[in-house]
């Protein structure tokens, strides 16, 4: 008879362990082939992170908010050239921009590339007055002081006319080139469009021998003689740059100059040792503290234990499915709310075995005090997951970063742990009915 | 198996004790905060993003000396900066100023070189600190200038292995916390020639100092974490509020809050005590508790309120006390096996997450002991003087049975047949 009720059971609960097994399939699926989609925090690749202001004080009403996208863009656009593997560059508030370049081993010239603002003026010097007068304090009207910077690092000053002839944005390209009469020395070489070309030609055939100033943010790259007019739009700009710089250069005059200033106001550095060694530590930690669960759940609960640590397994496996899936950051928290949750997920367990325990105590039979335990124990489980739960929720909402991939992994961690305690387990137990199992 | 068989402790009857010990500790915990204030200005060391600033973290190939290095940088006007051993490393510092240069790396810059002269060793014309360059494409980029480097125009295969050298060394220097030592330990690299060992020494050298980190942040936006981070606290605090009222009663919630803020508040002591930074980690961390702490706390009322359905014949007290015996068992089984994954944490998981897993460790321990000895007597007594209250008000009723407190649940009809049956 009670084989009878049995095949009844069997037939019953089907449909239920065909989606947990297809859950799982799915889960190991996606680990293995895709694990190298996991993205990974700065605390545990380094990289740099930076927020900018954009500083939009001397623009009006809607412009302001013009020139911060307008900033967004071009910065999105040298990085874009620049080549880094998943940046992200995002707006937050009124002015705010989020720069963060994950696994990025070369600072400075990150720095370089986003910081400049790289306004080009062609200005023509003024050779016919005095530097040196001008530099004790007589500075015609309408000229300036501008320097280059030499080989030596010396400071050369030019007197140069203010009002400058072009600027960049009658650039229509520019390139990398080298100097084959100077070590092959790399230099950028830029076109100028059609009515840029017009001007250049103008001025340079109307000002041949004199100089003309290549000013970048205010410094003066070069200032060649003018041999001759120059119709071909075409100009070069050189300065010792090493091949990266020139091609720094290049792809920043490519992208244009920021419309206004920006200032630096939070900038994080994690150099990739760090990086690195957070991993190691926290790989270890996860193991460790796995292994001293999974042993205390079979010392503890024998045959039940195994069961439960089989749906620690298939918890973890979930969780980083889950994190590619979403495609969620891990951080170092993050991994440390994975092995939070193989603690916590335990609990679950421990309360449906807990009940199952004491339906036996008064005389149930297996199968039945498994029924009812897992009945009883749900409502509980869900109530105290739920809290936590909730303040995962919170943590993600006003957390940044690091903190919100503890969110995450939690969250995930919870309910994955739920679905396991309630469903994965019930389907080993009930599969095992007829054997007598010690609880 | 087993190691519980049904404990039948009175819970409620302990409660005394654990007003008093709670009280106490809580008492001492706001004398602490009191002298912090009073002598700091502020009871926490709060981290880097809360007061903004520059923190780094420097490693040096060998042990240094606090001390020393505190001297050499007030020389240069930083005399109030926080300096402290990373972890348990000899070699290896942070640095903390309140100063922030809005990008610029002066500060961090002259500090460098402060140090650099303090270890005695300046930087050799014309060389390229190699424990400062992280990126292949980098180190390819600077010995372009040097003959010995030359690669043939179309010798790609040389190129190749030119590269993959220049990997090695750059990966043999993330493992080892980014400094390498001496010339010496790259003889100990694979795949790296003789030559290509021989050509790094002439043209690098290798810095005594080396950042692993830098955080540079603007005063504005410390404190706009501080307000998120407030925020976060006051909402969690609400959330749990509404949703155990709604499964339980207000009673439950209110005590519930009361046990956890208990919580968090002597978890906080400990970063009191030692001064240990309280980063926004550690705020997460100490949200966690909040959540976590709750789940001991709802297992053993979601006890209480079955038992008080069940057993309706049963004192309230014996209720009580049985509830948490039923669920001593689970409580302890579960704090423990959350408490050794911490503790993994905690020992194993480095100096980044140190604080973080020192504020979990205490709130488990602390929430675990809040969930038996501070909500159970708190519900109960409120229970208890609700009801005394109740039944002050309802004394001129003479037919009404007194004393015994009882749950709430009792159905009015089996009052007068438990007249007989009560001894």
């Amino acid at each position: 008879m009670s084989s009878q009720r049995g095949m009844q059971q069997m037939g019953k609960p089907k449909g239920r362990n065909i989606i947990v097994i297809l859950i799982f399939l799915a889960a190991i699926f996606t680990v293995i082939f895709y694990y190298k989609d996991i993205k990974v925090g700065l605390d545990l690749q380094g990289g740099m992170h930076i927020v900018l202001r954009a500083d939009t004080s001397k623009l009006q009403g809607t412009r302001k908010l013009q020139a911060v996208d307008q900033v967004i863009e071009i910065l999105q656009n040298r990085i874009d050239q620049f080549g880094v593997s998943s940046p992200i560059i995002q707006k937050s508030g009124k002015d705010r921009i989020i720069v963060e370049l994950p696994g990025i081993k070369n600072v400075k010239s990150a720095l370089a590339l986003i910081g400049q603002r790289a306004v080009l003026e062609f200005k023509l010097v003024d050779e016919k007055n005095d530097v040196n007068d001008a530099l004790n304090g007589r500075v015609p009207p309408g000229r300036e002081i501008l320097y280059k910077t030499e080989k030596d690092g010396t400071k050369t000053p030019f007197l140069v006319f203010r009002k400058a002839i072009l600027t960049g944005a009658y650039l229509k390209n520019a390139r990398v080139e080298f100097n084959t009469s100077r070590f092959n020395e790399p230099y950028v070489s830029i076109d100028f469009n059609s009515k840029g070309a017009r001007i250049f030609s103008r001025v340079t055939g109307s000002h041949i021998n004199e100089r003309l100033a290549i000013v970048l943010d205010g410094k003066i790259q070069s200032a060649p003689v003018i041999r001759d007019r120059i119709s071909g739009g075409r100009a070069q700009i050189t300065g010792n740059f090493t091949l990266k710089e020139a091609q720094r250069l290049a792809i920043i005059l490519r992208a244009g100059s920021l419309p206004v200033p920006i200032n630096v106001i939070e900038k994080e550095v994690v150099g990739p040792s760090l990086g690195r060694d957070s991993i190691r530590k926290g790989l270890n930690a996860i193991i460790i503290g796995g292994l001293l669960v999974f042993i205390f759940m079979i010392f503890y609960y024998s045959i039940s234990g195994v069961i439960s640590d089989l749906a620690l397994i298939f918890n973890l496996l979930l969780i980083v499915a889950g994190l590619i899936m979403f495609k969620a950051t891990l951080t170092l928290p993050g991994i440390a709310g994975m092995i939070l949750t193989v603690g916590m997920a335990v609990d679950a367990n421990v309360l449906i075995f807990e009940r199952i325990r004491e339906e036996l105590k008064q005389g149930k039979t297996p199968h039945a005090a498994i029924d009812t335990g897992y009945k009883k124990a749900f409502i509980t489980i869900i109530d105290a997951n739920v809290t936590t739960l909730i303040t995962a929720l919170v943590l993600y909402q006003f957390g940044t970063g690091a903190v919100r991939g503890f969110a995450v992994t939690l969250s995930m961690g919870i309910i994955a742990s739920v679905f396991t305690a309630v469903v994965f387990t019930h389907m080993i137990f009930d599969g095992m009915h007829g054997v007598s199992i010690k609880i | 198996m087993k190691f519980f068989k049904k404990p039948h402790i009175d819970f409620v009857n302990l409660k005394k004790y654990s007003y008093f010990l709670s009280g106490f500790v809580m008492l001492f915990g706001l004398i602490l905060y009191a002298f912090y204030w009073v002598h700091n200005g502020t009871p926490f060391n709060l981290g880097i993003e809360f007061t903004g600033g520059t923190e780094i973290q420097l490693k040096f190939n060998k042990s240094v000396s606090i001390n020393e290095i505190r001297k050499v940088l007030s020389n240069y006007g930083y005399g109030k900066a926080v300096i402290q051993n990373y972890g348990s490393r000899s070699d290896e510092v942070l640095i903390r100023l309140k100063r922030y240069e809005g990008g610029q790396n002066k500060v961090v810059d002259t500090i460098k070189s402060a140090l650099m002269s303090m270890m005695q060793e300046t930087r050799p014309a014309g060389k390229i600190d190699l424990n400062s360059i992280n990126d292949v494409k980098q180190l390819t980029d600077i010995v372009q200038k040097h003959p010995e480097f030359a690669v043939k125009k179309n010798d790609y295969v040389s190129a190749v292995n030119l590269q993959n050298e220049f990997k090695a060394i750059l990966n043999y220097k993330e493992n080892h916390r980014g400094i390498i030592k001496n010339f010496s330990e790259l003889n100990e690299i694979q795949g790296l020639s003789e030559k290509t060992i021989k050509n790094i020494e002439k043209y690098f050298y290798l810095s005594p100092i080396v950042m692993r980190n830098s955080t540079m942040i603007g005063p504005a936006v410390g404190k706009n974490l501080k307000d998120n981070a407030v925020k976060a606290i006051i909402f969690s605090i609400i959330a749990i509020l509404i949703y155990v009222s709604w499964r339980f009663d207000y009673r439950f919630a209110v005590a519930s809050v009361i046990a956890l803020i208990h919580d968090v508040f002597i978890t906080s002591i400990v970063f009191v005590l030692t001064q240990r930074a309280l980063t926004l980690s550690v705020i997460a961390a100490l949200l966690t508790i909040f959540g976590y702490s709750l789940n001991d706390t709802i297992v053993v009322s979601d006890r209480i309120r079955e038992n008080s359905k069940l057993q309706h014949k049963e004192s309230y007290k014996n209720i009580v006390n049985a509830s948490i015996n039923d669920t001593l068992s689970r409580t302890i089984v579960t704090s423990f096996t959350t408490f050794i994954t911490v503790l993994a944490i905690f020992l194993f998981g480095g100096e980044v997450i140190h604080d973080f897993s020192l504020a979990l460790l205490i709130g488990i321990v602390v929430g675990t002991y809040s969930s038996i000895f501070v909500v159970s007597p708190i519900v109960y007594d409120w229970h208890v003087h609700s009801l005394n209250e109740s039944r002050k008000r309802r004394n001129d009723k003479p037919e009404m049975i007194k004393t015994e407190v009882r749950s709430t649940n009792n159905n009015f009809r089996k009052f007068k047949a438990k007249k007989h049956r009560r001894r």
